[in-house]
């Protein structure tokens, strides 16, 4: 009896001793996120070697992501492999219980993507502008075009992009 | 006549104006107020009414100004201060 008794402890400490391998090293990687990566919530780094006592907030997180140039790609990419260094992270990412979404920045690149709709002269009325709602464009307005208050407003209500030429 | 805002429309040419100003009080209960020539060619149509036939009438006027001449300007004073009145003809306090 006592010598299993004395396998078992082996065993378990050779397991704790495993663990704390597998999670130890890897826990300190998402406590410092990719530089340039904002609005990142902080990864439950103290977590990982607490006994998976994860509270139930941290079940699903998602996190928010500004990609605006080739350089916050790489950021953000550098960012996924140092959080796949850590198993629960990696299992979060799989299972789906880590997501993430486009922050800030999000509308901005939107509006650069949209084709423009340029328009030289004559008045801009609120069908105008609603029809370019429509085609998903923005306005690009000459020096001779002259926007009305109601289109601006409808403008402003349907989130066109408005650029005027001076 | 509380909420009274007044609304601007300005051409280049006089039948630009004439047409905006008649596309004007056909669109919205609105009435003319004045209309001035500073030269140039350029004629001011001014309105007053409530806010939102107000809004309607410069949409509408300005719409028709562009068809038959150049329009120059549009604009829309929600609420003009009575100071406005001493020295403007806009008719709307």
């Amino acid at each position: 009896m006592s010598t299993s008794l004395d396998l078992r402890a082996v065993i378990a400490d050779v397991v704790r001793e495993v663990v704390a391998d597998l999670v130890g090293p890897a826990a300190p990687a998402p406590s410092t996120p990719a530089p340039g990566t904002p609005a990142t919530p902080a990864p439950p780094a103290g977590v990982a070697g607490a006994e998976h006592v994860t509270p139930p907030t941290l079940r699903e997180r998602v996190e928010a992501v500004r990609i605006g140039d080739d350089a916050d790609l790489d950021r953000f990419a550098r960012h996924l492999l140092a959080l796949f260094e850590n198993p629960k992270n990696r299992q979060d990412l799989r299972a789906g219980r880590l997501r993430f979404r486009l922050a800030g920045g999000a509308a901005a690149a939107e509006s650069a993507d949209r084709p423009a709709q340029r328009i030289d002269t004559g008045a801009v009325t609120e069908r105008q502008v609603r029809a370019a709602a429509e085609a998903g464009r923005r306005l690009v307005l000459g020096r001779r075009a002259v926007l009305t208050p109601l289109a601006r407003e409808k403008a402003r209500a349907l989130g066109v992009p408005i650029e005027k030429e001076r | 006549m509380s909420s009274t805002a007044i609304g601007m429309i300005e051409t280049k040419g006089f039948v630009a104006a004439l047409a905006a100003a008649d596309a004007m009080v056909k669109a919205a209960n609105v009435t003319i107020t004045d209309r001035q020539e500073v030269g140039d060619g350029l004629v001011a149509v001014v309105i007053a009414g409530e806010v939102g036939a107000v809004k309607a009438a410069t949409e509408a006027g300005a719409e028709t100004a562009s068809q038959v001449g150049e329009l120059v300007s549009v604009h829309v004073i929600p609420r003009p201060h009575a100071e406005l009145g001493n020295h403007f003809d806009t008719s709307a306090t």
